[in-house]
């Protein structure tokens, strides 16, 4: 299995997995206020937790698959040089854009390291790898296409 | 500074870069030449996502695609179809109809005109309309359903602004059904003017059986609604009340929905949601700079020293936002510019609730707009008709959808007093 088909599987499982989670927790949430007689003071932020995860996991598979609204306006009337250029740049930036932000997520990450969340307890660093993980994904699609539009130049 | 900001961004958006990632490369140029330490970038996107009115965005859109994948549009179609096929021109009527009802699941302009024309079009060339005019009333129909709630860019609003979504859903009622009526009174003059055809009357028990098969589904937007304005859930709450209950409809309901196509619609929905999301979180970025440039407020006292006239503002506001909405997609127009014009309208006494509505109603008119409205280059791919053909008929179209937005301006009451009455 090559390293792509894995990444894809692994995103498209773990956006499951924290969709029907995030799910889960909010219809806990639910459930807790009508028949219980104290909400648990941790769904919130356990919903807050898997619903960025589950927008982590999602990001890198939206930009593979076109999901991200651009203006058309202009690019239409552009000579078919320019578009060519255009195609090529557009990966490449994405690719630069979300690997600094990639880098510096591992800062954010470290900064974690000393904080914990309010109810559940849990070190900040769980929550902030989702951005290291949105970054790395989205980056890594980015290059692929990047140097595919390079193969594909001449033609 | 802030001129490399704005250039970046611009040139970016002429170049077809996907405009959260416009956002994005602005903020990251801006730093580099500010010398800002560059972990603000992640430090703030993760701020501006983790916001609990947001987690409501993915339960609605997975919620309505839920609704779509169990054969949703067709049924509400069928049913408008025999409450109005009757009338002259019946499926303009259908088709708007059908928007307004459809508006309430589906909650975005661009995904009605895709999901509704893809049926509407078709059917309504092979009756005999004009491909044009199917094309037109379908882009300005699907204009109605961000209005009327559950609507997504009233969510990001009340996100924006500390509203309450509760009353901003209320707010935007009475202007979407005005909307939907005024579309509607312009599709009669159209269709008696070019003899369009009309279906036989279909008898009370025809309406009765559609009905019971659309009840479902519109319940739905019932249970969102009265859960939201009653205070029983939280906006998220109700997203996930919508999802449970279209998971139990399709699949044991309207039997179209399985344990497979389920995580299809998830996963489809989640990459929807990524996709907004990171337009949220870039947006928090560029509104970080504008907020620490004091742009907002150099904006506003430049408008001020024009004029302190509230309807002057609102005009230049008004005349702004279609501009923008035009070429911008709702949500990221409105992300980027509601918190500036915000500030502008709160100072010249104009209600924040009331220019919320004003704002998405503006943008929501800028996507028919010619020559660039992006509903009108969906509708007219759908119906393979030139784009300049389907801007000339959807003209009257646009005439209608300014006078109700230049109603709404003037008259605050239209937005105010649903959620006075029942919220306050």
């Amino acid at each position: 299995m090559s390293f792509k088909i894995f990444l894809s599987k692994f995103l498209k499982y773990g956006t499951l997995l924290t969709s029907f989670g995030f799910i889960i927790t909010v219809s806990l949430q639910i459930f807790a206020r009508f028949f219980l007689s104290d909400v648990p003071s941790w769904t919130e932020e356990a919903s807050r937790i898997l619903f960025i995860y589950a927008i982590a996991f999602a990001s890198g598979l939206a930009y593979r698959g076109n999901y991200f609204v651009f203006l058309e306006a202009f690019y239409a009337g552009f000579s078919e040089t320019l578009k060519k250029i255009i195609d090529l740049t557009s990966p490449f930036m994405s690719f630069v854009l979300f690997g600094v932000s990639g880098f510096y997520s591992l800062y954010m990450v470290e900064m974690g390291f000393y904080e914990h969340s309010p109810t559940l307890q849990v070190i900040m660093v769980v929550p902030f790898l989702s951005i290291l993980i949105m970054s790395l994904s989205i980056s890594y699609f980015s290059l692929l296409a990047f140097l595919k539009k390079i193969k594909f130049w001449k033609s | 500074m802030i001129l490399i900001l704005i250039s970046v961004f611009v040139v970016c958006l002429c170049f077809r870069f996907p405009i959260a990632f416009s956002l994005g490369l602005s903020c990251l140029v801006y730093f580099f030449f500010k010398g800002t330490p560059l972990v603000v970038m992640p430090l703030k996107m993760y701020a501006g996502i983790d916001v609990f009115v947001l987690l409501s965005i993915p339960g609605f859109i997975i919620a309505g695609n839920l609704m779509n994948q169990g054969g949703l549009t067709e049924k509400i179609i069928k049913f408008c179809n025999h409450l109005l096929g009757h009338i002259r021109g019946g499926l303009s009527y259908v088709n708007i109809s059908a928007s307004m009802l459809f508006a309430g699941i589906s909650g975005t302009a661009i995904s009605d005109t895709a999901s509704l024309g893809a049926v509407m079009i078709p059917a309504m060339k092979k009756e005999g309309y004009d491909s044009d005019f199917s094309c037109a009333i379908t882009a300005a129909s699907s204009t109605v359903g961000p209005i009327i709630p559950p609507s997504l860019p009233m969510i990001i609003a009340a996100t924006l602004s500390g509203l309450s979504v509760g009353k901003l859903f209320l707010a935007g009622a009475i202007p979407g059904i005005l909307l939907g009526l005024g579309l509607m009174l312009v599709a009669y003059f159209v269709a008696k003017k070019k003899n369009y055809p009309k279906h036989k009357k279909s008898s009370i028990l025809q309406i009765l059986k559609s009905f019971t098969d659309t009840f479902w589904a519109l319940l739905m937007t019932l249970i969102i609604l009265f859960g939201i304005i009653g205070g029983v859930f939280t906006p998220t709450e109700a997203s996930v009340v919508a999802v449970l209950y279209a998971m139990f409809i399709g699949t044991f309901v309207y039997k179209k929905l399985n344990l497979k196509n389920i995580s299809v619609v998830i996963l489809d929905s989640m990459k929807t949601t990524a996709s907004l999301m990171i337009l949220v979180g870039f947006a928090n970025l560029f509104g970080f700079i504008l907020i620490t440039e004091q742009i907002p407020q150099r904006i506003s006292e430049q408008i001020l020293l024009w004029t302190t006239n509230k309807y002057a503002v609102l005009l230049l506001i008004n005349l702004l936002l279609i501009l923008v909405g035009t070429f911008m997609e709702t949500i990221a127009a409105l992300l980027i510019l509601f918190p500036i014009l915000l500030k502008v309208a709160i100072e010249v006494d104009v209600e924040p609730m009331h220019f919320t509505v004003i704002a998405v109603l503006n943008l929501i008119i800028g996507l028919t707009t010619p020559p660039v409205g992006v509903c009108l280059f969906v509708a007219s791919s759908i119906g393979k008709t030139s784009i300049g053909k389907v801007s000339m008929a959807g003209l009257p179209f646009l005439a209608v959808s300014l006078l109700v937005l230049i109603l709404v301006s003037l008259f605050p009451e239209l937005s105010l007093f649903l959620p006075r009455l029942i919220m306050d």
